[in-house]
């Protein structure tokens, strides 16, 4: 079957409009003022303790650490606790500046570059803002933090700065100032792992992406 | 546009029944009680003859015309009391909620609709909102387990679940008083629906039913008479024991000498209101 | 085996009806009482009851004030519906600018060429797809496998239901009719399984973990829905707890998303708004797992995704509804809280209302999308209880829009002869104060005869009888018999 598409769409898109603008003025130039919303309001001074808080009870986890060198071997002691297999995918390296020291990375983890193809057993990416009221992370696809890494590894792990935490989802939103243009493919806002309750209505985690989600955290000390 | 009467002029307020079809054909009972709590609260009640049904059958059902007629009857029949009772939360929110809706088209109407609406009272909220009625006095409930069931209309439209089961405690010194274990379902009356969708209603109805007997009531009231035919009416047909069901003015105005709206034909004959308490499943069990 | 509902007590529709595929609405009733006597639907049902409920009161009883959220969801919801032609050119203009393309599709095959003509350029011979309503309204796995596409269902529940060639029973749980048992005998009969054990719920979700994974690394072309549309950034937003949806996005070549028109809103902040009674009122999570933004096909930089990025929009009669009395419809986020908590939906479960869209919701926009005259059931099928309207995160008033259907149903002569005689006779004779007042006095003398009470219990009552008694006036006479002879005694 052939169509001309752009004709399809040209006609189609047509008819819906005047169907929709019988009602309402015909698509006006300047933008429609939309009412101002109300945003919940959470206590700046405790964001890390109420983030932690949200993001435990999505069946995930979390250790602090206060430098990323630490981040290797906490990385082999959670595959070594969780996956028989010690693949690991991720783009790490690419985060850091260059007065930091590279990462040490022991010969026990396999390392693998992205993109994620399904047979890493763990991904590690880093979130570039996290919501307080939710407990979630946020991630932004890119060169660096490619998606592949957040849904087909076995299991998650993520590095937060905690100066990265903001309050509530609207914020979240002004901290990526994301405009139409310039927008990252995927923005994945995650609060814990995969899940299903789709047979009777029981949870399992781990239905399609990660079966479970870890955190470290990069306190400033 | 008639005036409206001067409440200040008397103390006590004359207050208009509107008994609801249901009521008039099948628990008169129901309204003798209602009038009796109204006077013993110090109401000069008026049962204006012409009454006949609010109208939410075809309203309901998509007649929605005829029921602009018959809203329009029966404000002009009840405009011009101080109060409008009705013993039944579903009337209550056709007169006061939909009759403004039915006719907001139409100013002069809307504006009377409106009026009717403000002084269109839920009995047992009417007694307590607005009157903070004391009961009169009452015998024969004494270690009685009662159960109340919200209406939904009563629940959803007029937001009155509080001022029932102040009055059902007012009354209970010496008795039970047991919530069930879901406040919130519906019992599968639904007027026209429950002959609609006979097999729907009755599934909803036996759950409800089952409810009720989980709780160990002897005594379920309500203060609608459709969803009380309903659970009474499939109660008769399947209880083993007996369960006195009854509009709640009946308790509250202590007039239970005519038999429970449950008959109890698994058992035998029917069992009057007064017999239950001895052979009943008693409230002293633990369930 | 298609599922096929044989009607027992109505009688069938006409062939080019059966055509259609919504004329199943038209049996709900006689589909509604075979669903009572299912045993194993009755017993997946019960399971399933009382859990949503739960789960929704607790996610919002840990908030402030939920009313206040729903308000805010409301607000955005209303403004975008008064401006709808200008947020969907603003959206159009900025998926564009992202890179990718806009399709318009004024009814459900529509949507199926647009998506028949992406695939066959691309050469597509798999496709994995997110749940999408939207999809479900086009039927649109049989239009690609009539093209000879081979087509994944990946959300865990729709893949259960697609393997036993059913529609959706629920819109967020699609398979929330079917047992562990019935879903462990689906994968046997299916998948190349040996003697493995399946027992657990955890072996199902495993072995559909392992079945999908390979769907969706071998699919060509991605079909996800999406929860909302951000006119502002050109962007699609989807909420998901499995993270199906992610991998459908993002692995195949063409990602395309399907939605209906009022899926539009204004900005991330209004995305804000709705995020936060979404999951609250479907799931009674305050966030669901994965919530992602979709904008475009992959940078040159990117590592992976997508290399197209395609958004077919639906309209599907929804045009039709704005500005009618039944715009608020619109505001529906498909949250199926409605459903959770509608005593009809619980008893007789999705499937009896025959379309796409069950419970509450699906009673009103069924007729709205499929005719009134295949469905003119469904607005009857509901007791006005009131709680879908009281759980609705939008305050859609639903009682009231079922009302206003059955209003047309009556306008255009739906309803059988004989409910619209009875009530017609009843309506005038209310009308007549003193002929009513005469009737229900014979009607008190019929019912106090055992012998004609009889008569009326088989002959007229009978849908009543056959589960309930009658009920009884243990008085002498209506009350209005008695309060008029009460104040005569007065008077003398």
């Amino acid at each position: 079957m052939s169509i001309n598409l752009n004709r399809f769409n040209r006609v189609n898109r047509k008819k819906i409009f005047n169907r929709i603008e019988r009602t309402q003025k015909a698509a006006i130039p300047q933008a429609p003022k939309r009412p101002p919303l109300l945003h919940p309001q959470l206590d700046i001074s405790a964001l890390t303790d109420i983030f932690l808080s949200k993001f435990s009870a999505s069946s995930s986890t979390f250790q602090s650490i206060d430098c990323l060198s630490l981040v290797p071997q906490l990385v082999l002691q959670y595959a070594e606790k969780h996956s028989a297999n010690k693949t690991l995918v991720t783009n790490l390296h690419s985060i850091l500046t260059l007065d930091e020291t590279p990462l040490d990375w022991p010969e026990t983890l396999s390392l693998s570059p992205p993109p994620a193809t399904g047979n890493e057993a763990i991904g590690l990416s880093y979130a570039t803002t996290a919501i307080a009221e939710t407990g979630s992370l946020v991630l932004t696809s890119s060169e660096k933090n490619p998606t592949t890494v957040n849904f087909l590894t076995d299991h998650h792990i993520i590095i937060l700065n905690e100066q990265d935490i903001v309050p509530n989802i609207e914020s979240m939103w002004e901290r990526l100032s994301l405009s139409a243009g310039n927008m990252p493919r995927a923005v994945n806002i995650i609060t814990g792992p995969s899940r299903t309750a789709d047979i009777e209505q029981t949870i399992q985690l781990g239905a399609h992406g990660p079966r479970s989600l870890h955190l470290l955290l990069l306190t400033q000390r | 546009m008639a005036s409206v009467p001067n409440t200040l002029q008397s103390t006590t307020p004359k207050v208009a029944l509107f008994v609801t079809c249901l009521v008039n054909q099948f628990r008169p009972n129901a309204a003798f009680a209602a009038i009796s709590l109204l006077e013993h609260a110090g109401c000069d009640v008026i049962v204006p003859e012409a009454q006949t049904c609010c109208g939410q059958p075809g309203y309901n059902n998509g007649l929605r015309n005829a029921a602009k007629e018959t809203a329009k009857s029966t404000i002009k029949l009840l405009e011009h009391y101080d109060y409008v009772v009705l013993p039944s939360g579903s009337c209550t929110g056709m007169l006061s909620k939909h009759y403004p809706t039915l006719l907001s088209d139409d100013k002069a109407w809307k504006k009377r609709a409106d009026n009717l609406s403000n002084k269109t009272w839920e009995l047992c909220q009417f007694l307590v909102e607005c009157l903070d009625a004391e009961l009169p006095p009452h015998s024969g409930l004494e270690g009685k387990t009662i159960s109340y069931q919200d209406s939904c209309s009563c629940k959803r439209e007029l937001k009155n679940t509080s001022a029932p089961r102040q009055l059902i405690n007012q009354l209970c010194i010496g008795s039970n008083v047991v919530e069930l274990n879901d406040t919130e379902s519906c019992c599968g009356f639904g007027g026209t629906f429950s002959v609609k969708y006979p097999d729907i209603s009755k599934r909803l109805v036996s759950e409800k039913s089952q409810d009720i007997r989980s709780t160990g009531a002897d005594v379920l009231v309500s203060a609608d008479l459709g969803c009380l035919m309903n659970i009474a009416g499939y109660t008769s047909r399947t209880a083993t024991s007996p369960i006195e069901i009854r509009h709640i003015a009946e308790i509250l105005a202590n007039k239970r000498d005519v038999p429970s709206m449950a008959t109890c034909s698994l058992a035998g004959s029917g069992v009057s209101g007064s017999d239950v308490s001895d052979n009943g499943a008693s409230g002293s069990k633990k369930w | 085996m298609v599922m096929h509902y044989k009607p027992t007590s109505q009688e069938t529709p006409s062939d080019s009806e059966l055509k259609n595929s919504s004329h199943q609405a038209l049996f709900f009733k006689a589909q509604s009482s075979d669903a009572l006597l299912d045993e194993t639907l009755q017993e997946a049902l019960k399971k399933a009851k009382g859990g949503f409920i739960e789960k929704r009161s607790q996610a919002i009883a840990d908030v402030e004030s939920f009313d206040s959220y729903k308000q805010q969801a409301q607000l955005v919801k209303n403004h975008t519906l008064d401006h709808l032609a200008y947020y969907l050119t603003q959206f159009e203009e900025n998926v564009v600018k992202n890179g990718g393309h806009v399709h318009w599709a004024s009814t459900p095959e529509q949507l199926n060429n647009i998506i028949l003509h992406i695939c066959e350029r691309r050469d597509a011979k798999f496709v994995t797809k997110g749940k999408s309503m939207i999809s479900e309204e086009a039927n649109l796995n049989e239009a690609l496998e009539a093209a000879g596409i081979d087509v994944t269902e990946t959300d865990l529940g729709e893949y259960i239901i697609q393997l036993a060639k059913e529609p959706p029973s629920h819109i967020i749980v699609p398979a929330i009719h079917k047992t562990r048992q019935q879903v462990e005998a689906l994968f046997r009969e299916t998948h190349d399984l040996g003697e493995r054990d399946l027992d657990k719920i955890s072996a199902l979700v495993d072995e559909a973990r392992l079945q999908l994974r390979q769907k969706f690394l071998d699919a060509d072309v991605g079909i996800t829905g999406a929860n909302m549309l951000i006119a502002d950034t050109g962007s699609a937003m989807l909420v998901t707890n499995e993270g199906n949806g992610d991998l459908t996005a993002t692995l195949p070549k063409v990602h395309i998303v399907t939605a209906s028109i009022e899926k539009v809103i204004p900005d991330l902040e209004s995305a804000s708004a709705i995020l936060r009674v979404l999951a609250r009122s479907a799931t009674g999570q305050p966030i669901t797992s994965y919530t992602s933004l979709f904008s475009g096909p992959r940078d040159i930089e990117d590592l992976d995704g997508p290399d197209e990025f395609h958004v077919i929009l639906l309209d599907n009669q929804r045009s039709q509804m704005l500005g009618s009395p039944f715009e608020e419809m619109l505001k529906c986020i498909k949250c199926g809280a409605c459903l959770n908590h509608c005593p009809v939906y619980s008893a007789v479960g999705g499937h009896a209302y025959g379309w796409v869209y069950p419970g509450p919701m699906g009673s009103v926009l069924t007729p709205l999308m499929t005719g009134l005259k295949q469905s003119s059931d469904l607005p009857n099928a509901s007791t006005f209880c009131g709680r879908c309207e009281e759980v609705c995160p939008m305050g859609i008033p639903l009682p009231e829009l079922l009302r206003q259907l059955r209003n047309r149903e009556h306008e255009e002569h739906l309803t059988p002869w004989k409910t619209r005689f009875s009530l017609q006779s009843f309506m005038w004779t209310i009308q007549h104060p003193r002929l009513f007042h005469w009737l229900t006095k014979m009607t008190r003398l019929i019912l106090s005869n055992s012998t004609l009470t009889h008569f009326f219990e088989k002959h007229l009552f009978t849908s009543w009888y056959n589960s309930k008694e009658l009920p009884k006036n243990h008085s002498k006479g209506t009350f209005m018999e008695q309060y008029k002879q009460n104040s005569k005694q007065k008077k003398k």
